[in-house]
C-alpha cells in the first residue's frame, strides 16, 4: 500500500525543519515580527504566529481565537453530556506575566514542554507533531501502543487498570506537568479532574472522541499543536490527512459494487451497534461499502437484539471489527453462533489489531485517530481488493484460526 | 428476623383427617401452582412468538415442527429464541428455588443468592476459570472454559460452606447478611484483582459474563444449565419434608426423623447446584431468588415445600421470562436484565423489608 509520508512529520528532527511561510501569511509574519520588536514577545500567537487562526476544516467541537491576551481555545463539549464549555487561554512563557487573563478561560504558558498524557490519541499526536520530548508521564500506559513513547518510559500516574480518571496524585505532582492532556467520559470523572486543577495542574479536557465524522476528529492535532507551540507541523499533516481522505472518498464513490459490510461483536447477548452518520457508519459508506445497519439513525450507539443483528447480518458480506477475537476458535468459544453469519463462514472477518500488543494499547485507536485516510485506504482494500492488487492492509488482519496466526 | 404476619411461618399442617377447610385450602393451592405454571407456559410461548424479527405463530409452530430447516426463520427460532427462552425459564426456575432453600436454611427472608454472596462467589469461580488460569498460561485456556460452570458451582458452595459455618455460630439474621454481604465484598475485591491483571481478551469474555444476561448462552451451555437445574430441583424435591420440619427448629426436625446435618449438606448442594447453573450461564441475576418464594408464600398462603418448590420453579421461570420480555424494545434495541429486575425486585425487597420492622425489627 502506498505511504502519504505524514509520518515523515512524526519523526525526530522534523519538526524543526519548518518550511517557510506561505505567501499569504507573509503578512501575518510581519505583524508577528512587529509586535515581538514592540516587547510583546509572541503575544498574538506563542507558536506559529496567525497559525492559529486558520479556519477549521471538519472538526466542530473546538474553537481557536485570537485575543489581545493570547490564544483562546475552546471546547465546547468537553465529555459527553456537557452542559458547559472549558475554555484555555494561551499566553506565551515569556510574557505570560505581563498578560491579563480571560474570565472563565484558565491560563496556559505555552509552548508546554511537561505533559502527562492519559488519553491515547493524544500520544499519537504528540509524536505525529515531533514533540514526544515533553512526555513524562502516562495515565494507562498499558493501552499505549507507540513504540517511540514506550521507549520514553514516560512515569506511570494512572490507577492500576489503566483507565478512568483516578490518578496517583502525588506522583503527578512529583513530575510537575506544565499540562495534563485528559479525557471523561462522565460528570464523575470530569469532577475527579477538577482536584487536580485545585492542586495548580492545568487539565486540558479532549474529547476528539465525541467528533461526528473520522475527519473531524484528526483534525484535533491542531487542538493539541496550539499547546505544544506546533501549529505548522499540525497544519501540513493534517492537509495531507485530509486530501488524501478526499481524493479516496472521491475514488470511491463510483463504485460498481458496494459489499455489505457487518461490525461489531455481542456482549451479553446483545450488541453495541453504531448509527449510520457514526465515523463508522461513515468510513464504510466512504470506503465504498453498504452498511447493513444503515437504518440506524444518527451516530449513537444503540445495543440491538442479536436476533435482529442475525436478521440483518445473516447474509452480509464482509464482517469487520471483532473486537476482543483474535482468532476462530475464540470467536466460537465465546459465541458459537458466530459460524451463522455468511462472512465468518467464508473467512471473510477482518479485526482491526493488525497494530496491537495482547492485552493492551492498539494503534487504530492512538494513530488511527489520526489518521481516517490509512483507515479507508485499508477498508477500501478490503471492500475493492481488486482495486489495490497487492495490497496489505495496516490497521486490519483477516480473524485466522490460531494454527494460522 | 421473623417472617411478616402475610406469609405466617408455622410449618404444614399434618392432619389426621383431611377437614373441609385443609380440602378447601389445597384445592386452592393446586389451582394457584397450576395457574403459576400456566403463567410460565404462557410466557414461555409467548417469548418464542414473540421477537425483534417478525414471525407469525403459524411460522414458528412449523418451524419447531421441523419446516423451513436451513432457513434465517428456522435459525432465528431454534439458535436464537428457543435457547434464550429455555434459559430464562431454567434460570429462573432455578434462582427461585435457590432463594427459596436459602430463605429455609438460614431461616431469613431476605436470603437469596445474590444477598448472601453465593453469586459473587459462583462469580469468583467463573473469574477464575476464565481469566485467572490464562494468567498462569495459555494452554490452561482450555480448561478454563470447559471448567466454567464447575468453577461456579464450587464457588457457590464455597460461598455457602462459609455462610452456614458462620449461621451455626451467629443466630441473628441481620450480621448474617452482613456476612453474606463481607463474603460477596471479598469475593468481588479477588475479581476485581484478576480484572487488572487479565488481558484485555480475557477481560471482555468475563465482562460480558458478568452483565447478566439470558440471550447470550448458546445450546452447549443451555445444556449443561439444563442438566445443573433439573439435577438441584430433583435434590431440592426430595428434601421437601426435610425442609419443612427445618422450619420448625433443628431439635424438632430430629425428633421428626430428620437429620439435620444430613439436610442442610443437601440443602447446600442443591442450593449450589441451582445458583451455580444460572450464575455461570447467565452472569448474576439479581432479584429473582430473593422475591420469587416470597411471591409465591403470598399466593399460597403455605410454608409447605412440597407446594412452594414446584410453585417457585414455575414462578421463578415466569419471572424471568416476563423480564427478559420487557428488555426488548421494538426495532430490536435492548434494555440490560439485570435493570429491569431490580424495577420488580426492589419493591418486594423493601416490602420483606417493612414488614419485617413492623414485626420489631431485625432479630
Amino acid at each position: 500500500m502506498k505511504g502519504l509520508g505524514v509520518k515523515a512529520l512524526g519523526q525526530k528532527g522534523a519538526a524543526t525543519e519548518r518550511k517557510p511561510p506561505r505567501p499569504g501569511r507573509s503578512r501575518w509574519g510581519l505583524l508577528a515580527l512587529l509586535a515581538w520588536t514592540l516587547g510583546w514577545g509572541g503575544i498574538l500567537s506563542p507558536g506559529e504566529p496567525g497559525l492559529a487562526e486558520e479556519p477549521l476544516r471538519h472538526a466542530a467541537l473546538f474553537s481557536v481565537e485570537e485575543r489581545p491576551e493570547g490564544i483562546l481555545v475552546t471546547n465546547r463539549i468537553p465529555w459527553p453530556g456537557a452542559t458547559e464549555e472549558m475554555a484555555w487561554l494561551l499566553q506565551p512563557a515569556a510574557s505570560a506575566d505581563a498578560l491579563p487573563g480571560i474570565p472563565g478561560a484558565r491560563r496556559v504558558r505555552v509552548p508546554v514542554s511537561r505533559v502527562v498524557v492519559t488519553s491515547m490519541p493524544a500520544v499519537a499526536c504528540m509524536e505525529a507533531l515531533g514533540a514526544l520530548d515533553a512526555l513524562v508521564g502516562v495515565g494507562g500506559g498499558r493501552y499505549c501502543y507507540s513504540p517511540a513513547a514506550r521507549a520514553r518510559a514516560p512515569v506511570e500516574v494512572g490507577p492500576a487498570e489503566g483507565m478512568g480518571a483516578a490518578f496517583d496524585v502525588e506522583r503527578l505532582m512529583a513530575l510537575s506537568p506544565d499540562v495534563v492532556f485528559a479525557y471523561a467520559y462522565t460528570a464523575e470523572e470530569r469532577a475527579g479532574l477538577d482536584r487536580l486543577e485545585a492542586l495548580g495542574i492545568p487539565v486540558v479536557l479532549a474529547s476528539e472522541f465525541l467528533e461526528e465524522t473520522p475527519l473531524g476528529r484528526a483534525e484535533w492535532i491542531r487542538f493539541f499543536a496550539l499547546f505544544l507551540g506546533r501549529q505548522r507541523e499540525a497544519e501540513e499533516f493534517f492537509d495531507q490527512v485530509d486530501r488524501h481522505y478526499q481524493r479516496l472518498r472521491l475514488d470511491l464513490a463510483s463504485v460498481d459494487h458496494r459489499p455489505r459490510v457487518m461490525a461489531g461483536t455481542p456482549l451479553a447477548g446483545s450488541w453495541h451497534v453504531l448509527g449510520k452518520e457514526s465515523w463508522l457508519g461513515l468510513l464504510i459508506d466512504h470506503a465504498g461499502g453498504s452498511y447493513v445497519w444503515g437504518d440506524i439513525p444518527g451516530r449513537r450507539a444503540v445495543y440491538m437484539d442479536a436476533e435482529a443483528i442475525f436478521a440483518k447480518g445473516a447474509e452480509a458480506d464482509l464482517w469487520i471489527h471483532c473486537g476482543p477475537w483474535l482468532s476462530r476458535e475464540q470467536a466460537l468459544r465465546e459465541e458459537p453462533r458466530a459460524a451463522l453469519f455468511r462472512p465468518f463462514r467464508e473467512h471473510a472477518v477482518w479485526n482491526n489489531d493488525a497494530r496491537s500488543f495482547p492485552g493492551g494499547g492498539n494503534d487504530f485507536y492512538e494513530g488511527g485517530a489520526l489518521r481516517p485516510d490509512r483507515i479507508l485506504e485499508d477498508l477500501a482494500l478490503i471492500f475493492h481488493p481488486e482495486r489495490f492488487p497487492g495490497g496489505t492492509p495496516f490497521y486490519y488482519r483477516p480473524l485466522l484460526s490460531e494454527d494460522r496466526r | 428476623m421473623t417472617f411478616p404476619p402475610e406469609s405466617p411461618r408455622g410449618g404444614p399442617k399434618i392432619p389426621s383427617l383431611p377437614s373441609r377447610e385443609v380440602l378447601s385450602r389445597d384445592v386452592w393451592r393446586w389451582a394457584a401452582m397450576a395457574l403459576i405454571g400456566a403463567v410460565a407456559g404462557g410466557a414461555f410461548v409467548l417469548h418464542l412468538g414473540h421477537g425483534a424479527v417478525a414471525l407469525s405463530w403459524g411460522e414458528v409452530w412449523g418451524i419447531l415442527l421441523g419446516s423451513g430447516q436451513g432457513s434465517s426463520q428456522d435459525i432465528i427460532v431454534w439458535q436464537f429464541r428457543l435457547p434464550r427462552a429455555v434459559t430464562a425459564l431454567a434460570a429462573g426456575a432455578s434462582l427461585g428455588v435457590a432463594g427459596l432453600l436459602m430463605q429455609t436454611l438460614f431461616a431469613n427472608p431476605l436470603a437469596g443468592p445474590y444477598v448472601l454472596g453465593v453469586d459473587a462467589g459462583a462469580s469468583l469461580g467463573v473469574a477464575l476459570a476464565v481469566m485467572g488460569l490464562e494468567v498462569m498460561g495459555p494452554s490452561w485456556e482450555a480448561l478454563a472454559t470447559a471448567g466454567s460452570f464447575t468453577a461456579a458451582w464450587v464457588g457457590a458452595a464455597l460461598v455457602l460452606l462459609g455462610i452456614l459455618s458462620v449461621a451455626r455460630q451467629v443466630r441473628s439474621g441481620t450480621v448474617l447478611l452482613l456476612v453474606g454481604i463481607l463474603f460477596g465484598f471479598a469475593a468481588n475485591a479477588v475479581v476485581s484483582i484478576l480484572v487488572a491483571l487479565a488481558p484485555s481478551e480475557k477481560v471482555h469474555g468475563f465482562i460480558t459474563w458478568s452483565m447478566g444476561s439470558f440471550a447470550a448462552a448458546p445450546w452447549p451451555r443451555v445444556r449443561l444449565l439444563l442438566l445443573g437445574s433439573l439435577g438441584g430441583l430433583l435434590v431440592a424435591w426430595g428434601l421437601a419434608k426435610s425442609l419443612d420440619a427445618l422450619l420448625l427448629g433443628e431439635d424438632y426436625a430430629a425428633t421428626m426423623g430428620v437429620s439435620p446435618g444430613r439436610a442442610r449438606r443437601r440443602v447446600l448442594l442443591a442450593t449450589a447446584l441451582l445458583a451455580g447453573s444460572a450464575a455461570a450461564c447467565c452472569g448474576p441475576v439479581a432479584f429473582l431468588g430473593i422475591a420469587t418464594p416470597h411471591l409465591c408464600r403470598g399466593i399460597l398462603r403455605t410454608e409447605g415445600h412440597r407446594w412452594l418448590i414446584p410453585s417457585c420453579a414455575a414462578a421463578g421461570g415466569a419471572l424471568a421470562l416476563g423480564a427478559d420480555g420487557l428488555t426488548r424494545l421494538p426495532g430490536g434495541a435492548v434494555l440490560p436484565l439485570n435493570a429491569v429486575l431490580a424495577l420488580v425486585g426492589v419493591p418486594v425487597v423493601a416490602w420483606v423489608l417493612f414488614s419485617s420492622a413492623r414485626e420489631g425489627g431485625a432479630s
